[in-house]
């Protein structure tokens, strides 16, 4: 299947380097928030459609807090933000000070601070987006769902498909207790979140436009 | 010897009495699943969207293993009786199994219908032109689940996690 999409070379580092300085502001943001140091990847640009339809998280089957909000204004879209097991039991005891085993235990309360954290991380990156490209970009109350990461990953999978055909995913590394100068994770990939933006055709031509147009008044 | 077979999203499966059919992660999506329980013929379709509209489906071969490509739920249905017809199967014989269809995101589905009830009553309506009885269904809700179907008995093992 051809793609819909045609991203240039320079369209994508646009597009990663524009959610890189989102990201690094919500880094920061949920730095200050735990007071823990929070380190966040480069994001990788995917172009992903049915046929793509490869496994895009580890450990499918496994329990993880997830986090979904939907993103309006001049760009729209969906942010997804999903927690394996260990990060969110680390993320709540560091925010709340409680030990919970097992993710299926979360109460209203527990819930309501990952629903915190999604409004902290989404809020923070759309707030550094929308300083750089000077236009307004807003995003919903958080759904927290505790599942299978396959089963949600999936059903938004299916969502995105159906309203286009293909659609841009920047996935992001979030790694909430890394150590020192060391970007890894202390416990490796179970210590690392994974945040995902997901834009159709119309908004992805909407963010190069205005990549592309401060692009141009740079060169001499 | 029974082979096991992993189908992931958009993939369809038919397999005979020596195969274990097996899929994870259904939210949304819906799992059909046909047994001809007299030649213990059956197969598995995890489809994502409801219908084709109009828009024909490209023409995917079968991978090495034997999976095929398929993305809607009414499409599935016409391809599980084609392959399970073609594997030997009679469709007069054929029984059906619904399984996903839930409902994981109200952000995404609205309060009410979504994309996990279309596709059941896509899956419904297409079987029912073919004239198969849904045997069974195990629909909706808001948790994932996991598919385990074998060919050779027709039961159907469905693992939640929530």
């Amino acid at each position: 299947m051809s793609n819909i999409f045609q991203l240039s070379e320079s369209d994508e580092d646009q597009l990663r380097e524009l959610v890189n300085i989102g990201v690094s502001h919500a880094g920061n943001t949920l730095s200050e928030m735990v007071g823990k140091r929070i380190t966040v990847s480069v994001p990788s640009v995917t172009i992903r459609n049915a046929e793509t339809r490869s496994q895009f998280i580890n450990n499918p089957t496994d329990i993880t807090v997830a986090m979904l909000l939907r993103l309006s204004g001049v760009i729209e879209g969906y942010v997804f933000i999903f927690f394996p097991h260990d990060a969110a039991v680390h993320l709540l005891r560091v925010m709340s000070g409680k030990s919970v085993g097992d993710l299926r235990a979360l109460d209203r309360f527990d819930r309501s601070i990952f629903q915190e954290l999604g409004n902290v991380i989404t809020g923070g990156m759309l707030q550094g987006l929308s300083r750089f490209l000077h236009i307004e970009m807003l995003h919903s109350v958080p759904d927290v769902v505790v599942d299978m990461g396959g089963a949600m990953f999936n059903s938004l999978i299916a969502s995105m498909i159906a309203l286009h055909e293909e659609f841009i995913s920047l996935d992001v590394s979030v790694c909430v207790n890394s150590d020192g100068n060391d970007v890894s994770c202390e416990n490796g990939a179970a210590s690392t979140g994974k945040m995902f933006l997901f834009v159709g055709p119309t908004a992805a031509r909407r963010i190069l436009e205005i990549t592309n147009g401060m692009v141009a008044q740079t060169q001499p | 010897m029974t082979t096991t077979v992993e189908i992931k999203i958009a993939e369809l499966y038919v397999g005979d009495s020596s195969h274990v059919i097996l899929t994870n992660g259904v939210g949304s999506c819906i799992i059909i699943v046909l047994h001809d329980r007299l030649k213990r013929i059956g197969g598995m379709a995890h489809a994502i969207l409801p219908y084709a509209q109009g828009v024909p489906a490209p023409a995917f071969g079968k991978d090495e293993v034997g999976r095929r490509f398929v993305k809607f739920a009414n499409t599935a249905v016409d391809m599980l009786v084609e392959e399970i017809e073609i594997a030997g199967g009679t469709k007069e014989h054929l029984v059906a199994k619904l399984v996903g269809g839930a409902h994981m995101f109200s952000l995404l589905e609205g309060d009410k219908f979504g994309i996990g009830w279309e596709n059941t009553e896509s899956a419904r309506k297409r079987l029912q032109f073919h004239g198969i009885v849904i045997e069974t269904e195990v629909v909706g809700g808001t948790a994932g689940r996991n598919v385990r179907f074998d060919c050779g008995t027709g039961i159907v093992e469905i693992i939640t996690k929530v």
